[in-house]
C-alpha cells in the first residue's frame, strides 16, 4: 500500500513549546500520500498541536513542516487552499442552517455552491439542510463539519478526533465514511484518536506519538504483524503438546487450544504430522494495535 | 476577498445581531424624534426649555443623533468578530483563509456597511418625522450626500475600534464594556482643551457642527469649535487607523 509519491506531511525536528510545557519535541515523521493515516496516543501526547502547527493555528517553536510540497508559515496561505480540516471542534455557526453553513464556507474558500447538494448528501444530511445547526446531535455536527472540510475537493484531509463523542451508530456511520472516501479516492486523510480500535480498523498507515515524541509510524500491517505465535486446534492437546515439546517448540496449552510460540507454522504441521497429529486449525496470533501501543509506550501508560 | 465578503455578509443578513441592534437604534431614535420634534411641535407647553426647529436644523439634529450612537457599531463590530473568535468558528475560518488581514477588513467592510446603512436609515427616519413636524425648508441632496460620507467615517473608525477592541480581549463582555466606556470618557474627555484637538467625539462633533449645543446652554463638545472639517477628518482617520493597528496586532499577538 505504500506509494513511492512525495509525502503529503513532512515534520523536520518541529518543536512546539507552550511556556513550560513541551508539547512536541524534535518531532521528525512523513506522512505518506493517498492513505488513511491515524495519529495515535493518549490525551495531551502531541496531536492537536501537529495538527495545528500543520494548518498554521500556532507557529512552531523551531522545525520545519512542509505540507504538498509548501512550507507551513510562508506558504499556509496556499496550503489551506488544498487541505480540508477539521481542528478540535467542527467550527460551525449554529444560528445557521446547515446549508448556509456550507454556503459561508464555500464563499470563504472561493468555491461555488454547486457540491453542497452532492455534500449534503454524502454525508446524509440532506433531509436537515435547512434545519439551524443548533438543533443538530453532535454526530450530525461532525458529520457536517466533514462535508465542509471537504467542500474544496481537497487534497489531504485532517480530521482532529473525528469520532470523540459520537454514540456508536455515530461512529459507525462516519467510519464507514471515511473508509469510502479513502478508497474510492486519492485523497490522503489523516485522522487523530486515542482510541486504538478506532485506529486499527481505519488506517492504513499509523503514527504512535506521545509526550510530544513520535514513537513509531508504519503500515498498520507492519505494527500489528505476527506476534510469532499460532493458535493450533488439535483433538487431543496433551498429545500433541508433548509432540511439539519433544521437537523443542515451546507451547502451552490454552482452553480448547494450544498456544504454540515458533517462526514457522509449516514447522508445527510437520512435527505434529510426524507425530500422527493432524490439527483442524492453525492460526497465526496478530497482536493487537493496543498490545503494541502499551509495549511502545511502556509503562506511561 | 470578495468571497470573503459575501461569506460575512450572509452572516450578518442570517443573524439576529444586526436586526436587533437596528431594532433598539430605531427604538431609541424614535423617542428622541419624538421628545425633540414631534411634542415640541404638537404641544409645545409639554415641555418648555425644548426650543422649536426649523425643517432644516431638526434634519441636521438627526444627523447628530445618529451618528451620536456610537454604541451601534461599537457592539456589532464586537459581537460579529467575537462570535468568531471566541468559537471554533475561528480556527476553521483561518483554515478556509489564512490570511487574517483579510478576514479583519471583510469584516470591517461589512459592519462599516451596516452600521452605516443603520444609521442613514435613522437620520431619514428622523427627517421624515421632521418634514411631517416642523416648518421651513428641508436640507437639499448636496447636504444629504455630506452627512452620507461623513457618517461613513464615522462609521468605519467606531467599527474599526471595536473590531481592535475585540481581536485584543478576546471576551466578547469585557470589550463591550471597554468600548462602551472608552466611548463614554472621550466624550467626557473631549471638553478637555488640551485632548479636544485629537478627540473623536471633538472630530464626530465638528463634522456635523455643534447644533445641540444651541439649546443646551452653550454647552458643546470643546472640538467641535475649534477644529476644522479637514482636521476632523484627519482626526477620524487616525482613529480608524489605530483601531485597525490594534485589531491586527490583537491577531498576531493572540491567534499566531
Amino acid at each position: 500500500m505504500e506509494t513511492r509519491e512525495q509525502p503529503a506531511i513532512t515534520f523536520t525536528g518541529v518543536t512546539k513549546r507552550y511556556k513550560d510545557t513541551l508539547a512536541l519535541d524534535g518531532v521528525d515523521l512523513e506522512v505518506p500520500s493517498g492513505l488513511l493515516t491515524g495519529f495515535l496516543g493518549p490525551n495531551g501526547a502531541g496531536k492537536t498541536t501537529s495538527f495545528r502547527a500543520i494548518m498554521g493555528l500556532t507557529a512552531a517553536t523551531a522545525g520545519t513542516i512542509r505540507v504538498l510540497g509548501m512550507q507551513v508559515g510562508p506558504d499556509t496561505h496556499r496550503i489551506v487552499k488544498r487541505v480540508g480540516a477539521i481542528i478540535e471542534e467542527p467550527g460551525l455557526h449554529k444560528t445557521l442552517t446547515a446549508r448556509d453553513n456550507l454556503q459561508v464556507s464555500a464563499d470563504t474558500i472561493g468555491a461555488g455552491a454547486g457540491r453542497i447538494p452532492e455534500l449534503l448528501d454524502f454525508v446524509s444530511l440532506s433531509e436537515v439542510a435547512d434545519k439551524k445547526v443548533g438543533q443538530f446531535s453532535k454526530g450530525m455536527r461532525q458529520r457536517l463539519a466533514l462535508a465542509q472540510a471537504m467542500l474544496s475537493d481537497p487534497d489531504l484531509l485532517i480530521l482532529d478526533e473525528p469520532l470523540d463523542g459520537l454514540d456508536p451508530q455515530g461512529q459507525v456511520d462516519l467510519k464507514e465514511r471515511l473508509r469510502a472516501l479513502a478508497s474510492e479516492s486519492n485523497k490522503t486523510i489523516v485522522v487523530s484518536s486515542h482510541n486504538l480500535a478506532d485506529v486499527e480498523q481505519l488506517a492504513d498507515h499509523v503514527v504512535v506519538i506521545n509526550k510530544g515524541r513520535v514513537v513509531t509510524t508504519g503500515t498498520v500491517r507492519d505494527l500489528l504483524g505476527d506476534d510469532g505465535s499460532f493458535e493450533v486446534k488439535v483433538a487431543d492437546l496433551t498429545a500433541a503438546q508433548a509432540a511439539l515439546i519433544a521437537a523443542g517448540i515451546d507451547s502451552h496449552v490454552a482452553s480448547d487450544h494450544l498456544s504454540v510460540t515458533a517462526t514457522d507454522g509449516s514447522d508445527i504441521s510437520r512435527i505434529l504430522a510426524g507425530a500422527g497429529i493432524y490439527p483442524s486449525a492453525l492460526v497465526p496470533v496478530r497482536r493487537s494495535l493496543e498490545s503494541v501501543f502499551l509495549q511502545l509506550t511502556g509503562d506511561d501508560q | 476577498m470578495i468571497g470573503l465578503l459575501k461569506a460575512d455578509f450572509l452572516k450578518l443578513r442570517k443573524r439576529w445581531l444586526y436586526w436587533v441592534l437596528l431594532a433598539v437604534l430605531a427604538t431609541l431614535m424614535g423617542l428622541a424624534a419624538v421628545f425633540l420634534i414631534v411634542i415640541p411641535s404638537v404641544n409645545p407647553d409639554l415641555i418648555p426649555d425644548i426650543p422649536t426647529f426649523e425643517t432644516g436644523d431638526a434634519m441636521l439634529l438627526g444627523a447628530q443623533q445618529a451618528v451620536g450612537q456610537t454604541w451601534f457599531p461599537l457592539i456589532l463590530a464586537v459581537v460579529f468578530l467575537g462570535g468568531e473568535v471566541t468559537t471554533p468558528i475561528w480556527a476553521t475560518a483561518v483554515t478556509q483563509e489564512a490570511r487574517r488581514w483579510m478576514h479583519l477588513v471583510s469584516k470591517l467592510v461589512i459592519c462599516s456597511v451596516a452600521a452605516w446603512a443603520g444609521t442613514m436609515a435613522a437620520m431619514g427616519g428622523w427627517a421624515l418625522l421632521a418634514a411631517l413636524f416642523t416648518e421651513g425648508e428641508g436640507i437639499g441632496a448636496g447636504t444629504w450626500f455630506e452627512f452620507a460620507w461623513k457618517a461613513a467615517l464615522t462609521q468605519v473608525t467606531w467599527t474599526a475600534l471595536g473590531l481592535g477592541a475585540m481581536a485584543l480581549m478576546r471576551n466578547m463582555g469585557i470589550a463591550i464594556g471597554t468600548v462602551l466606556a472608552f466611548s463614554f470618557f472621550e466624550g467626557i474627555g473631549s471638553l478637555w482643551d488640551v485632548y479636544a484637538n485629537v478627540s473623536l467625539t471633538g472630530a464626530s462633533t465638528a463634522l456635523f457642527g455643534n447644533l445641540g449645543a444651541e439649546f443646551a446652554g452653550g454647552f458643546g463638545f470643546g472640538g467641535a469649535d475649534a477644529m476644522s472639517i479637514t482636521q476632523a477628518v484627519i482626526v477620524v482617520m487616525g482613529w480608524a487607523v489605530l483601531g485597525l493597528g490594534l485589531a491586527i496586532t490583537g491577531l498576531a499577538v493572540k491567534d499566531p
